[in-house]
């Protein structure tokens, strides 16, 4: 135990997607000497290439600073970084509950965005301490002092409360770090209480197996200390404590107040929970922190490997990435065209691209992904509910009471120019009106509750589009609510695709039946012989088209007996074909499964 | 004994076709051509004694670029020392010709060092089609078939489909042409890329109409048939007994030598192809084949891909019992008129020929190929 509980700040910060979080990030680093002018490169602690590519981070990721106050001691900083797109707010909610406080980072341009409220509140539940700041001063269109009224408003703080930064220029960090030093209250705990740890985290470790990220609240932990995992009394002894720096830097102990890692050498994530309290197995502790709220999964897609033999090694690659994303769930399912394949549950579309894409990456899989669903709930005749997230299983016949579909509520901030286009859109939405109310004279915020299903595809893509930008968008699941819905079915040739089916409101069946089918007859080649393709409400086919069979392929000319070219040409087009899946005798490229998300649905 | 038949490639050309991609060059001086010839012998000489010395030539093909811009001289050179090695009696010899260079003196001179196979590059007997090919006017085709007809009787014409703003008139024209010219042989091809080197200009194949280049072709096999035509292969005709010795030999497996820069060779289950360049060519032929001959390595998958598509381009096809795919498959191609079973073989229709390549990716397997 090295550091004085009370020179410890734990705080993590709270921001917009490109409202600078990263590189406010980058500078502490810098500042504190954690990390040299050498090692230095944009976001630093977005350790993923996925998130350095897209400029967002998704994984938090601890680090530990000392910082030499103003008063001439030495702090011990530890900043959880956290992620800002709205599908993440579970990882959120892990690192505020190993914090005392939260910077609240706020673009100076854009001014507050309706997901920074919605994880401010979460902070403030969480009783975190908050320090307004106003990012990107140094732009010359940075509207400083009409952000600092929202802040005021917002939070009830006085003007001089909010502090005002330029990350990229450095301007205001050394303010910024007195501030924490001064508002953010050290941590409590008692170092001679029983081991109380919470897992705000994970990951697994090939060598070092489970690696969990805890937080101290009281007593000590050693290494080769005998632990109990308090939800399922698993006990393990500690391999190696330590902090992040840069890297890790192993340490004989963890006090109250201190956040660092645990090498558990468990052999498996899924006994790691994040959220689970973790205690000495000899002298445990009464009761178990109160984890944060189980994230359930809203969107689920169907994953199916392209080459059937790929099956285990999806399996397995599943596997892993579910140890370090709790939120991720996945389970086996077959699909007549596709085969043996899982069903993953996400918590929203970005949730399913990186993990699409982590697998493709990472793993080398190649993939097909269905169209996401939401979760449907089927009450039976004879009262019973059974919920399906799979299209595939949708009852025919109308042999059920009704049908209910999961909505939400959302919540829109936006200039008041944008209302209008705004309500029409979310009237396509099939979105009823709650209510609207003013922010500040030119701001309004507008709730609204729509069904999931009709947010999941392009609804955040369409609101920027028709608010050039400005408006900003929360929601939150609010419950399940009857609908008028049907199941579209595509056929190829006649035969249905289990995989290309999709729940619709009946009113879009047929716009929707008629956009894939033309989407569909864009993606498949020409082939052998004509492809049809029929979308189907029942046994009513709505619309019709059809792929015209490959007139045209073949090398002809034979130079000189130049075999060789000939056949490196086939194995060209043949290469092209390995993104093919063959379903029944029609060849459908990967991508016609997601055709359904090029849908314009709107109209 | 053994028979190995000999490629000769002649890449000179007295300009650049805007569609072709295959490797030739400008013909320079009469001292390129000596050294040319120089290498052929010196190539040959080495391939020769690499196999012993112990076979026969039944077919030679001088193929190009453009074999007719040859001197005689070199005719001459070249079949001097080749003839040692040529079987008896029934050798084919063929020299590919461009129609404008043909005259009573080029036909008097092949046939007399016993060349008695013409290929004349007649493409097309539309002028507006020999305008866009930058090929010779209708008039010097029609001369030159009337003259090579008096000194040959074993004569092929080549046409072309797809030809950019071509009309079913067009193509009558060649098509009648064909009637008149009363060729033992015909081949035809659709322009295509693919070759070694790019197009002319870069829009020259995005401007190939490739349904009409198929509906032409339907046409052609057609026609071609009700006039006593074989259709032998994808893209050759003949009247029996004319079929081109020489190009069997690559589509049933036969040993073949090819000499010259970029000339492919098959030997003893081997396949084999020349630097495609003639300075390359000149300056390392006497280290051959260890720099001017490259050997293509190939696998199992790679050898099993080769023998059903060259199975597939002949009217003889390819034995059922040699596709490994879903036999739902070989129903299917039956069912839609793209194949034939003819004695226990698979074999394509004119249709199904447009498409080989396709119903070869199906046949060979790969996890495309099986029907679910």
């Amino acid at each position: 135990m090295g550091t004085s509980q009370e020179r410890i700040r734990n705080f993590c910060i709270i921001a917009h997607i490109d409202h600078g979080k990263s590189t406010l990030a980058d500078r502490f680093l810098e500042r504190t000497r954690t990390i040299d002018q050498k090692q230095m490169r944009d976001q630093v602690l977005d350790t993923m290439d996925l998130e350095r590519e897209r400029g967002i981070t998704i994984k938090s990721h601890p680090i530990r600073m000392d910082y030499v106050g103003g008063d001439g001691s030495e702090y011990v900083f530890n900043l959880i970084d956290t992620p800002g797109h709205v599908d993440f707010t579970y990882e959120v909610s892990r690192s505020l509950s190993a914090c005392e406080g939260a910077l609240l980072v706020v673009d100076a341009v854009q001014g507050v965005q309706a997901q920074t409220i919605s994880n401010l509140y979460l902070a403030i539940e969480n009783g975190l301490e908050i320090i307004p700041v106003i990012n990107k001063i140094d732009i010359p269109i940075a509207r400083v002092d009409f952000v600092t009224e929202q802040l005021v408003t917002l939070l009830g703080v006085r003007k001089d409360d909010v502090l005002r930064v330029s990350a990229r220029d450095g301007l205001g960090i050394d303010e910024l770090m007195e501030a924490i030093v001064a508002r953010i209250p050290p941590p409590s705990g008692d170092p001679d209480g029983r081991l109380k740890a919470l897992i705000f985290d994970s990951h697994f470790n090939v060598y070092k197996g489970a690696v969990v990220y805890v937080r101290v609240f009281d007593g000590v932990l050693r290494t080769e200390d005998s632990i109990r995992l308090l939800s399922n009394d698993r006990v393990f002894e500690t391999m190696e404590v330590g902090y992040f720096r840069l890297k890790t830097a192993a340490s004989d102990s963890l006090g109250p107040g201190e956040v660092g890692y645990v090498h558990t050498g468990i052999k498996s994530l899924r006994e790691t929970k994040v959220g689970d309290t973790l205690t000495h197995d000899t002298r445990p502790c009464d009761k178990a922190l109160s984890g944060f709220k189980e994230i359930k999964s809203m969107v689920f897609s169907g994953l199916y490997p392209m080459d059937a033999d790929d099956y285990t090694n999806l399996r397995d690659a599943l596997e892993k990435l579910q140890l370090n994303d709790s939120a991720f769930t996945f389970e086996p399912e077959t699909s007549a065209a596709l085969g043996f394949g899982f069903r993953c549950g996400f918590l929203g579309l970005l949730h399913v691209e990186v993990i699409q894409e982590r697998l493709e990456r990472e793993y080398s899989m190649g993939l097909i992904t269905t169209m996401p669903s939401v979760k449907y709930r089927v009450v039976q005749k004879d009262g019973e509910t059974v919920e399906i997230d799979n299209p595939a299983r949708f009852p025919m016949g109308g042999d059920f009471e009704r049908i209910e579909e999961p909505y939400v509520r959302t919540e829109i901030i936006t200039p008041n120019d944008y209302v209008g286009a705004i309500m029409k859109l979310n009237q396509d939405k099939r979105g009823t009106f709650i209510e609207m109310d003013y922010l500040s004279v030119d701001r309004l915020r507008l709730r609204y509750e729509i069904p999931l299903a009709e947010i999941l595809v392009d609804y955040y893509d369409k609101l920027k589009s028709v608010s050039k930008g400005y408006a900003s968008l929360d929601y939150e699941f609010v419950g399940h609510r009857p609908g008028d819905l049907v199941r579209l079915d595509v056929a190829l040739n006649g035969d249905p695709v289990d995989a290309l089916s999709v729940i619709i409101h009946k009113d879009k069946a047929y716009h929707w039946g008629r956009e894939l089918s033309e989407r569909l007859r864009e993606v498949i080649p020409r082939q052998l012989y004509d492809v049809a393709i029929q979308a189907c409400v029942g046994n009513r086919v709505i619309a019709r088209t059809n792929v015209k069979a490959l007139r045209k392929n073949v090398t002809a000319k034979c130079y000189g007996g130049d075999i060789t070219r000939k056949r490196k040409l086939l194995e060209k087009q043949k290469e092209g074909k390995k993104r093919m899946k063959m379903v029944g005798k029609v060849e459908v490229p990967q991508e016609a499964f997601l055709a359904v998300l090029k849908v314009d649905r709107s109209n | 004994m053994r028979t190995v038949s000999l490629y000769v490639h002649i890449p000179f050309c007295e300009r650049r076709c805007p569609y072709c991609t295959f490797y030739h060059v400008p013909k320079t001086d009469r001292a390129m051509e000596t050294r040319l010839v120089e290498g052929l012998i010196g190539e040959f000489r080495i391939a020769g004694a690499d196999l012993g010395r112990q076979f026969q030539i039944p077919t030679v093909y001088f193929g190009g670029g453009t074999p007719s811009l040859l001197d005689h001289r070199s005719f001459e050179i070249l079949i001097d020392e080749i003839s040692p090695f040529l079987t008896a009696g029934s050798v084919e010899i063929t020299v590919e010709s461009n129609p404008e260079d043909v005259n009573e003196r080029l036909m008097q001179n092949l046939s007399g060092i016993g060349v008695n196979r013409l290929s004349l590059g007649i493409q097309s007997m539309s002028s507006r089609a020999q305008n866009v090919l930058k090929r010779c006017t209708p008039r010097s085709n029609e001369q030159a078939v009337r003259i090579a007809k008096r000194y040959f009787q074993n004569i092929s014409l080549d046409l072309l489909l797809g030809i950019p703003g071509g009309t079913a008139r067009e193509l009558e024209e060649s098509l009648a042409a064909v009637d008149r010219f009363e060729p033992q042989h015909v081949s035809v091809y659709c322009l295509e890329p693919g070759g070694v080197i790019p197009p002319d200009t870069d829009d020259f194949f995005d401007r190939v109409d490739m349904e009409r280049a198929a509906d032409e072709y339907l046409l052609v096999c057609d026609r071609l048939r009700t006039r006593g035509f074989g259709h032998y292969e994808v893209s050759n005709f003949a009247r029996s007994g004319f079929e081109s010795r020489h190009n069997k030999v690559y589509w049933n497996g036969g040993e073949y030598l090819g000499i010259g820069p970029s000339a492919h060779s098959f030997i003893e289950g081997e396949r084999y192809s020349n630097v495609p360049s003639i300075d390359q060519y000149l300056a390392e032929w006497p280290m051959f084949p260890r720099t001017v001959r490259r050997h293509e390595v190939r696998g199992e998958t790679e050898r099993r891909l080769e023998e059903i598509m060259l199975d597939l381009r002949t009217s003889v096809g390819t034995p059922l019992d040699r596709l490994k795919c879903n036999p739902r498959l070989v129903d299917e191609l039956v069912d839609e008129d793209l194949a034939s079973i003819v004695e226990e073989r698979l074999v394509l229709t004119d249709r199904g020929y447009l498409v080989l390549n396709e119903i070869v990716h199906r046949l060979s397997g790969g996890p495309w190929a099986a029907s679910a």
